[in-house]
């Protein structure tokens, strides 16, 4: 597997700008004729799938959803990252690019990370066009809050609904497009296969879910925006339909899958209430800004949290990182709460929880103006839990919500694969080990809006069109491989239910291979992984009919290739020896027990090829350069 | 499934056993409009959503280079209340609530979220009558004030987002011809 990341030259603020000079293009009277198939219609693949078919290319755009505007874009709440300045507090372009690398502890690639800052003002001004009604000051000008993990305050939001209005943008756009007939759009329809004629992605064989048909689309390359990978863990903030399919089939035709390990825990979500629950809901981290998190001082403290006694309570991130306070970022705040939890400290029937408490906000701003900053959260929160946050403190635990990981691409964002795209979370390229909060919702943006329907032209002008069509033998095999693994899900009729297999797989996973991980711990789930797959290719039970739309089937596709995932994701966790960002590893720690990088012998992104079923994946590793910001040591103590 | 809960502001998903008192009867059933069309069990058909939209629920723009957002000031009440239209979730719960089946407050808000943006201006008028005609083609009934909608919506979307979508409306089928590329009946 050959690992060429294509990094133009010259110095990082002239990366970019040099290579779109140099970039080969398709004219517009060209464009027409290449087919673009977009999987995906989240932020990254509504915002390419409409840049693109304005641009003239005819695109194929796919969803598994009823709609593209159901993509899990939409449930991003806080904000988006943007180096404006507009707050005069020293912000800058270079600000944005140092607090994301450093925020991904030194694990991403500079001129990636640089570009996605450079970029980050455009997309404000981008969805300001298309309608966004972003938060405003008194005099009408454009209001910013701050996030985890950084001094100044750069994120713009639409109270806490930014994820839903930005997609409401991209997908104006899309719909746009759809009525002038430049994008097909296709909903309930998902990717089983991605198919590889003469060396090249030209197309992909789908499902139809209201139907049961299979059957092809051909293209002359396929973009991937199909989000991330966190329900391996069963309970994650991620819709229940997120899933791995489409960029683990890719991976097992031969796209490197990069730090499959890096998933981010969020640290401000509602804890579970129990055994039977199926989903977690995330609190956006804005609430940081004016909560304080805190602990009772005490083991077994049985009081309510209101009649605890200042001098009682344990203001653990205040107390351990006085500079950034309850703002440090995601990863060191998830760690730190199961610390105190694992110390017995934890409150709530589970013990897994910690308090998130308004009330000095609320006497500091008064109670209008906290309403007016999270009343829609405070709102969700009293609506889930029957608790009012404006009288009793939250209370939060960690939970799985964002991966790092993702597809290999190189700086044009192809996987290995000649003709496979990959953009958004399914991609590894921007946030290292860790992202900071407010910076999802941009990389999706930039690699739609900005980067891929550029640097796909470069792709296509060197590759001739409509020399493929689904009639090719290949599309027909792929066709035939996917038939066949519906049938033997439908016939095996053994006696557990998809459900039981993903939750085990979850349970595992959340305990081996979740915010800490060990030699041991990975061993053990390694060793587990493939009997629970063996047990549920013996013993699963799925329910109804291949022709007509069957949720048990869909679910049990998706847990199949998790079951094959989750292997690999240990594998990437017991290989890196290190801690990094999300990726901590019990065995290296400081004495403090802060993540201990090895920047000697970690410092790059591991990828991985598939070498075939039950087969041990080769690791390739693509070496990271730090020419622009030198190695530091990431502290938020200091 | 029914609208109908008795709790403001919430979608059925959001619901809660402790919602329900002890031994009441529950009652699922699936949207009921003739423009959503039963595909299984309780999941229906909302595309005819999707092509209201499709039809004119968007600013004209491309992904180039664009002005400083801070050129042109909001009002931060009018940015507001076009966040109160946006904040629509298009579940359908309003066209199944009303006894018309009526889509007037899901493309109210919609057609309201652009129309009070300074930058949905230049496409107000026209955007009105393609989405009302939009709406009206695929078999949506028409509002007769019922505010059932209202009542069921969980966003909690007002009713007077309809009354600008008909004030809008009706000014653009008076006006002179404003859009010069045909799509108006002109004079």
């Amino acid at each position: 597997m050959e690992l060429e990341a294509k990094i133009p030259p010259g110095r990082i603020e002239e990366k970019w700008t040099t290579h779109l000079d140099h970039i080969r293009l398709v004219g517009p009277r060209n464009r027409p004729r290449y087919t673009v198939i977009v999987v995906g219609t989240g932020l990254a693949g509504a915002a390419a799938a409409s840049s693109l078919a304005a641009m003239g290319y005819k695109v194929e755009c796919f969803c598994f959803q009823d709609s593209p505007r159901r993509a899990h874009s939409i449930a991003a709440q806080g904000g988006i990252n943007a180096a404006k300045d507009y707050q005069n507090d020293g912000d800058s372009v270079f600000r944005l690019f140092y607090d994301t690398q450093k925020g991904g502890d030194f694990r991403s690639r500079e001129a990636n990370v640089f570009r996605l800052a450079e970029l980050s003002t455009r997309i404000i001004d981008q969805a300001t066009a298309q309608g966004v009604p972003f938060a405003r000051e008194y005099g009408g000008l454009l209001a910013n809050r701050s996030f985890g993990g950084v001094l100044v305050e750069r994120t713009f939001y639409c109270r806490g609904e930014t994820g839903q209005q930005l997609l409401l943008g991209a997908n104006s756009a899309l719909a746009q497009q759809i009525h002038e007939g430049n994008v097909q759009m296709h909903t309930r329809t998902e990717l089983l296969d991605i198919v590889e004629v003469d060396g090249r992605m030209r197309g992909i064989v789908v499902r139809d879910l209201t139907t049961g048909d299979i059957y092809s689309f051909a293209g002359e390359a396929v973009v991937l925006a199909t989000g991330g990978y966190s329900n391996v863990y069963y309970l994650s903030t991620n819709a229940k339909g997120c899933n791995v399919t489409a960029t683990w089939r890719a991976h097992k035709k031969g796209a490197g899958f990069a730090n499959p390990c890096f998933c981010q825990i969020h640290p401000t979500c509602i804890p579970a209430a129990g055994e039977h629950q199926s989903k977690l809901t995330l609190m956006s981290e804005s609430l940081r800004n004016d909560g304080r998190i805190w602990i009772p001082r005490s083991k077994g403290e049985t009081r309510q949290p209101r009649d605890i006694p200042e001098n009682e309570r344990y203001y653990y991130l205040e107390e351990r990182y006085p500079r950034f306070g309850n703002l440090v970022p995601r990863d060191v705040a998830s760690r730190n709460a199961k610390d105190v939890c694992d110390q017995g400290l934890g409150i709530g029937p589970t013990g897994h929880g910690v308090y998130l408490d308004f009330k000095d906000a609320i006497k500091l701003h008064g109670l209008d103006v906290i309403e007016a900053r999270y009343g829609n959260l405070f709102e969700m929160y009293e609506r889930i839990t029957n608790d009012n946050p404006k009288e009793t403190p939250m209370r939060i635990y960690p939970a799985p919500h964002y991966t790092m990981g993702g597809l290999w691409v190189d700086y044009n964002l192809m996987t290995t694969l000649p003709g496979l795209f990959a953009i958004g979370e399914a991609n590894f390229s921007d946030h290292g080990a860790n992202r900071l909060g407010a910076s999802s919702l941009m990389q999706c943006l930039a690699d739609g809006y900005f980067i891929l329907p550029v640097t796909i032209g470069d792709y296509l002008s060197r590759h001739p069109y409509g020399d493929v069509d689904t009639d090719h033998p290949a599309f027909k095999e792929a066709e035939q491989a996917i038939k066949t693994q519906v049938n033997r899900l439908l016939s095996t009729n053994g006696s557990r239910s998809v459900e039981s297999y993903h939750r085990e797989l979850g349970r595992l996973m959340t305990d081996h291979c979740g915010i800490s991980r060990n030699e041991a711990g990975l061993r053990k789930a390694l060793q587990t992984i493939p009997e629970i797959r063996e047990s549920f290719w013996n013993d699963v039970k799925v329910m109804g009919k291949d022709a007509e739309m069957n949720q048990a089937l869909e679910h049990a596709g998706r847990v199949a290739d998790f079951l094959e995932f989750a292997e690999l994701m240990c594998n990437d966790a017991l290989t890196r020896e290190e801690s990094c960002g999300c990726h901590f590893r019990d065995e290296y720690q400081t004495t403090e027990g802060e993540a201990r990088r090895d920047d000697e012998n970690y410092a790059h992104v591991s990828v991985w090829e598939y070498n075939g079923q039950d087969q041990t994946p080769t690791l390739h590793k693509e070496p990271l350069y730090y020419e622009t910001l030198p190695l530091a040591r990431r502290d938020y103590k200091a | 499934m029914a609208s109908h809960t008795g709790r403001k502001g919430a979608a059925t998903c959001q619901l809660y056993m402790r919602h329900f008192k002890d031994g009441s009867e529950i009652t699922i059933e699936p949207w009921r409009a003739e423009a959503f069309p039963v595909i299984r069990d309780l999941v229906v058909d909302r595309s005819a959503f999707d092509r209201i939209m499709q039809a004119g629920g968007y600013i004209t723009t491309h992904a180039g280079p664009k002005p400083d957002p801070n050129a042109t000031p909001i009002e931060p009440e009018v940015a507001e209340l076009a966040l109160d239209a946006a904040t629509c979730i298009g579940c359908g719960a309003c066209v199944a609530a009303c006894p018309n089946s009526a889509a007037m407050l899901y493309t109210a808000a919609k057609v309201s979220h652009l129309g009070l943006l300074p930058q949905g201006q230049p496409e107000r008028y026209t955007r009105v009558i393609r989405m009302v005609e939009q709406m009206e083609k695929e078999g949506f009934g028409g509002c007769r004030n019922y505010a059932e909608c209202e009542a069921a919506c969980p966003k909690e979307i007002s009713i007077s987002f309809i009354s600008q979508m008909n004030r809008d409306y009706l000014r653009a089928s008076l006006l002179e011809p404003i859009d010069r590329r045909g799509s108006m009946k002109s004079q």
